[in-house]
């Protein structure tokens, strides 16, 4: 078992750059961040002694301790954290040690330990008190937003095209929000509108999570898919109230403090908003989600707010009944009455909801109809109790075509039932792989679970099981869904298939499926048909098209049989549905070739840089409603586009920043799932370097360019072309070359850093320079940032990548950036 | 207001308007299409429709569409040009395949024969749940077609060696003018007519297709208006009485209900259903009940629990329906022929296959009861 180097060095970094962070920010004294480090420095090593002289023992004295393993991988795992911290120690007494090999030990000089009076209030020095209720709105904003994503992915189907339409939603809301605040005139009342603002900040995302799960199937026919329009209005309706306040709120405190100093400190607040978004997109990933459901979370999150509504009133009587009220109500309500289990249960009427689980790869929840099992991840089921000839056209469509399979391979899929029918031909081994471990769990509590010693059960990405694995396969299953995600678009591509056939012995077959067309295939379908088969088509000389419930794509460079009923009478397998009484031979050949005389024999194929499959997959889906793929794509980009652009260089500077931001941070997240596979926690650490490179960007432009000019602008604007071209040559270079591993995490790690650290400058520059009112210059510059993120989010999802390849979408990054820099230059009398 | 909040409220202003003709760009791509553009040589005036002051109204099913010049029907598959109506599905299926007649599903005519098999784009009813919406929510320009007059139609059928052709897979009421054409010459040729149909239908256009149709398996998919309404765009009467219709004029009726969880399930409703049936003469019609798996725009609901289709078979037997299969759920008995009489086992089913047959000249041959279909 490799050691974690990498990933512990990683969040080490991260950690310790949050906790800088918010020493910088004044939220935390430079002791009290000491103080952490050195305690972190004291139980790693504590904990490395411990076990390094366990492990001693154990091997001078020969003893037999059978977890000795596990404890030899621990000492070595808090040895590279202790390493590390004693690193970042190692440099603050750098100048001790300096001074020790110059001159041995002197007096500790006091100023270097504390530059800077801390007791002195500057104009840009903020208190805690200042920073808690940014810090609040960033924290439940990012909390809020991931929570939501993942309520309103399992009621619609989750796909790019969505997910762009749900950001987009919320960053056009909260934009609106934003503007909304600088329209407000308060008054006298101003801090009673921050107290409410937050009182209601807290109860919203508990009422509107109840709202999507208990609407669904009032507004939506039960159990149906939602239609792009539906998604559209449903999602901007519920997500109102929480995006307008929460943008609403942004420029009201952002104004209250720059009122409060005389100075203009939005660059802070957006800062410290972040750092806020930082805490709260960590404490998710690495700890909530784990140990508390959903509305327990959204709980967290309301007493954080009334925490900071009580803090905001100088606790008045009135607000404080009020929080312990609401404190209480929802108390009963999510601890005692198990709101989550019965809030979840109105999305699957008519069946008794047994269980329900948010796991960090989305919500699985088990139900029992009659004397049926059924489990649903995000909404789908996915795996039912005697569904036999689901199960049974997975499996042996593939594997009655080799001889003698003896090695088996599955991606995914119902596992119980697929290792039932896998063990009718004795195979010698088995290597199951599903990248979310808690459905295994499920399956194996809730549905027959009978235990096989040949199967081996492994828990990760696929696409990474692959790399690492020695073993070779003569049959491998993939039973992931249709790529409608850049995520499962990986398992489609011409890269993918070699990565496969490389772990296939000789006549080893492959089988994939597609959504299924039994008696027509529509034009959209036999798109993606074309492309996946001409994708297969590069590695393997045969591919037979059986129709079923699925389309299934067989894949070998043996010929191949479609007379499955034949094969399976010859074999003697006993099998319920897969065999000549309900596969008619004529109808299985018919239908095949009438399928293959459809696909298009082409040159264009899906790869991993070029994820073509999961436009095609949009395009059908959409198909569904009878929706063009164009028209709401063209309305929402119309939207943003009216949101975002301003006739000032300024705008379309942070527009365009806002933009390559969001764009990057996808284009990346991609690129991670292909080289890594997808590692939940990485995606979850390059989301927080992101935040991170944002809050130094905005706090430090200041530090780094002294006297903001709009010279410094547009260097800035210059320097962010720059970055993304280095991040194009990496993506090139990656392409092409097989990088170290640790370089490429460096890439990945320092691009994602630098685009953010970038964009953060970029902002505070332009917050500086906008000379109008501080509550116009935050209400249009935050607006103006979060439509850029929205028209990223949306249009390189599901425009530039599909169509032009994340190198094609790069250059189109580009190519806008350069556009903007070239209008500063050129209008500057307007800045 | 200033200058660029008037402009930008201009520019909001520009987009909503932009979305209304949008809305009647959308509705010409997949709504309407131009007279001109529709009318080909596979269109043929339509039958059962007459003119109103409002344009011409098809009489064919309790649609009844008014259409304007250029507009095209609810089904997608019948226009108006000049004030005059159209099919412009005539001679042009999108999908043919040989099945076995057990997949219509018939269970009680010329068992484990084959059948020809025919669908145009187009459907009456518009169900959340449709297992052929690539071509029932779509107009015959919208598909890919082969092009098979009702000539070619009976020629492809006796070439295949099938008894039947069957009308299928969308909606052959929909299709009213190629049915009756290529049903009429298979008769001439001796080749049996299937409908697979929701029986969505006026009488008057039923009683003239009747004629050429031998057997029928009916969708009846639900007891409710309501949900007639919600999950297929339809009402539930029209097609009672189109049940009736084919029951008294002695065409092989078989009714298929599917039982969708969420939606159809309601023993009480189906309790009523069969009531309904028995009381209308229906007890020697097989009755079908079929399991739902996920599919089309219904992905967010559980395949049917075999358990609810046990019961509701019970339910239609203790209503006296005599003959009531599970269909969908392989290796299940109730896919067997059961004797009414004697209850022994007469048609051992597996699939499409039959593995025992104690059929002689249409009765049992453990207690001679006659059990009523078509046989040969």
């Amino acid at each position: 078992m490799p050691y974690a180097l990498i990933p512990i060095g990683i969040a080490i970094i991260l950690l310790y750059a949050l906790t800088y962070l918010l020493y910088r920010a004044d939220l935390l004294l430079k002791k009290t961040h000491r103080q952490i480090w050195n305690t972190g420095l004291v139980f790693t090593f504590f904990v490395t002694a411990s076990l390094g002289l366990l492990l001693a023992v154990q091997v001078n004295f020969k003893l037999e301790i059978p977890w000795i393993k596990d404890l030899l991988v621990w000492h070595v795992d808090f040895g590279i954290g202790m390493s590390l911290i004693a690193i970042f120690h190692f440099l603050w007494h750098w100048s001790y040690f300096r001074n020790l090999l110059k001159k041995g030990i002197g007096e500790p000089q006091q100023t270097l330990e504390y530059p800077f009076d801390h007791k002195q209030v500057v104009p840009s020095r903020l208190t805690f008190r200042d920073n808690m209720p940014l810090l609040a709105l960033g924290f439940t904003a990012l909390i809020s937003q991931v929570i939501f994503l993942r309520e309103f992915l399992s009621v619609f189907h989750g796909n790019e095209l969505v997910i762009g339409i749900i950001f987009a939603c919320w960053m056009l809301l909260t934009g609106a929000g934003a503007l909304l605040g600088r329209e407000f005139r308060a008054g006298k009342k101003k801090k009673d509108v921050n107290v409410m603002g937050f009182l209601v900040l807290g109860i919203l995302p508990l009422l509107t999570v109840f709202a999507i799960r208990s609407l669904k199937n009032l507004v939506f026919p039960v159990g149906s898919m939602a239609g792009i329009l539906g998604i559209l209005l449903f999602s901007a309706a519920l997500l109102l109230f929480f995006c307008l306040l929460s943008g609403f709120l942004f420029t009201r405190l952002t104004v209250g403090l720059s009122n409060k100093y005389r100075s203009n400190l939005l660059g802070k607040s957006y800062a410290i908003e972040s750092i806020g978004s930082i805490a709260g997109g960590l404490l998710f990933s690495f700890l909530l989600v784990y140990i508390l459901n959903t509305f327990q979370i959204l709980f967290l999150l309301l007493i954080i707010n009334l925490a900071v509504a009580i803090r905001l009133d100088q606790v008045k009587k009135r607000t404080f009944l009020l929080s312990g009220l609401l404190t209480t109500i929802f108390l009963v309500l999510v601890f005692i009455l198990n709101l989550d289990l019965h809030s979840r249960s109105l999305l699957f009427p008519h069946q008794k909801t047994i269980e329900t689980r948010d796991t960090p790869y989305g919500n699985l929840v088990v139900t029992e109809t009659g004397d049926q099992i059924t489990i649903y991840e995000n909404g789908t089921p996915v795996s039912v109790s005697a569904d036999i000839s689901a199960v049974e056209e997975d499996v042996h469509y593939a594997m009655i075509q080799h001889v003698h399979p003896d090695t088996v391979l599955v991606l995914s899929g119902d596992l119980p039932g697929i290792a039932v029918e896998l063990e009718k031909y004795h195979i010698q081994h088995a290597d199951y792989v599903e990248l979310n471990p808690w459905i295994t769990r499920v399956r194996a509590a809730y549905l027959v679970n009978p235990e096989f010693p040949w199967l081996n059960i492994l828990h990760m990405d696929g696409r990474k099981f692959l790399r690492e694995t020695t073993h070779a396969y003569d049959v491998a299953m993939v039973n992931l869904p249709a790529p409608g995600t850049a995520q499962v678009n990986r398992f489609y591509t011409t890269e993918f298939f070699q990565e496969l056939k490389n772990r296939l012995k000789p006549g080893g077959i492959i089988a994939i499926s597609l959504p299924g067309a039994e008696n027509y295939v529509s034009s959209e379908a036999g798109s993606l048909y074309s492309l996946v088969y001409n994708t297969l088509g590069k590695s393997f000389r045969h591919i037979l098209v059986v129709p079923g419930q699925k389309t299934y794509f067989l894949a070998s460079d043996v010929e191949l049989d479609i007379d499955i009923p034949g094969l399976i009478l010859r074999k003697g397998i006993e099998t319920i549905y897969v065999n000549p009484y309900y596969l008619d031979l004529f109808s299985l050949q018919e239908r095949s070739h009438q399928i293959e005389e459809l696909l298009i024999d082409g040159d264009i194929i899906n790869h991993d840089f070029r994820p073509r499959a999961y436009f095609l997959q949009l395009n059908y889906w959409l198909s569904y409603f009878n929706t063009n793929f164009w028209m709401p794509i063209i309305i929402l980009i119309f939207l943003i586009a009216l949101t975002g652009f301003r006739s000032g260089p300024l705008e379309t500077g942070i527009f365009t920043a806002g933009f390559t931001g969001t764009a990057v941070e996808l284009i990346i997240l991609i690129g991670l799932q292909v080289v890594f596979g997808y590692i939940y926690l990485y995606m979850a650490i390059i989301v927080t370097v992101f935040m991170s490179g944002l809050a130094a960007g905005t706090l430090l432009a200041e530090k780094i360019f002294g006297q903001m000019t709009y010279r410094h602008f547009r260097l800035i604007q210059a320097l962010l072309v720059v970055v993304v071209c280095l991040m194009a040559g990496s993506y090139l270079l990656i392409e092409k070359i097989q990088l170290p591993e640790f370089l490429l995490h460096s890439i990945f790690v320092s691009m994602t850093f630098l685009v953010s650290f970038v964009s953060g400058l970029l902002f505070a520059s332009a917050a500086v320079l906008r000379r109008t009112g501080i509550a116009s210059t935050t209400s249009r510059l935050y607006s103006t940032d979060l439509a850029g993120s929205a028209a990223g989010a949306l249009i390189t999802a599901i425009l530039l990548i599909p169509l032009l390849g994340i190198t094609g979408s790069l250059v189109i990054i580009i190519m806008l950036n350069m556009l903007a820099t070239v209008y500063s230059i050129f209008r500057k009398i307007a800045i | 207001m200033d200058k660029r909040q008037f402009i930008r409220s201009g520019l909001m202003g520009m987009g909503c308007l932009m979305c209304i003709p949008a809305k009647k760009v959308l509705a010409g791509i997949y709504g309407n299409i131009s007279g001109s553009e529709a009318l080909s040589k596979y269109s043929r005036e339509a039958l059962f429709y007459t003119e109103t002051p409002r344009g011409v109204k098809c009489m064919i099913c309790p649609n009844e569409c008014t259409l304007k010049p250029g507009e095209l029907s609810d089904c997608r598959n019948r226009i108006n040009k000049d004030g005059k109506l159209y099919t412009i599905a005539y001679g042009n299926p999108c999908a043919i395949h040989v099945d076995p007649i057990e997949k219509k599903p018939m269970y009680h005519f010329l068992t484990t024969s084959r059948s020809f098999s025919i669908a145009t784009a187009g459907c009456n009813l518009a169900c959340l749940n449709c297992q052929n919406w690539t071509i029932s929510q779509a107009s015959p320009t919208e598909t890919r077609n082969y092009d098979l007059m009702p000539e070619a139609v009976v020629e492809q059928a006796i070439k295949n060696n099938c008894q039947t052709i069957a009308y299928t897979y969308s909606e052959p009421i929909t299709f009213f003018e190629y049915t009756c054409d290529s049903s009429r010459l298979a008769h001439q040729e001796g080749i049996r007519n299937i409908l697979v149909s929701a029986g969505y239908i006026n009488p008057e256009p039923q009683q003239h297709l009747i004629k050429h149709i031998d057997g029928a398996n009916i969708d009846l998919k639900s007891f409710s208006e309501s949900i007639y309404l919600k999950l297929n765009a339809g009402k539930l009467q029209p097609v009672l009485d189109s049940l009736r219709m084919f029951r008294e004029t002695g065409v092989w009726l078989e009714i298929t209900n599917l039982v969708i969880p969420s939606w159809t399930d309601d023993m009480e409703m189906i309790a009523r259903m069969c009531d309904w049936l028995f009381n209308n003469g229906f007890q020697n019609v097989p009755l079908h009940f079929s399991r739902f798996h996920p599919i089309y725009k219904l992905t967010q609901l559980p395949p049917t629990p075999v358990s609810t289709l046990v019961k509701a078979r019970e339910t239609a037997m203790n209503a006296g329906l005599k003959f009531v299969y599970i269909g969908n759920v392989p290796g299940n008995d109730a896919s067997n022929t059961f004797c009414p009489g004697c209850k022994e086992v007469i048609i051992e089913r597996r699939g499409y296959q039959i593995l025992k047959n104690d059929l002689a000249n249409g009765k049992c041959t453990h207690c001679g009861e006659t059990i009523p279909g078509v046989w040969d």
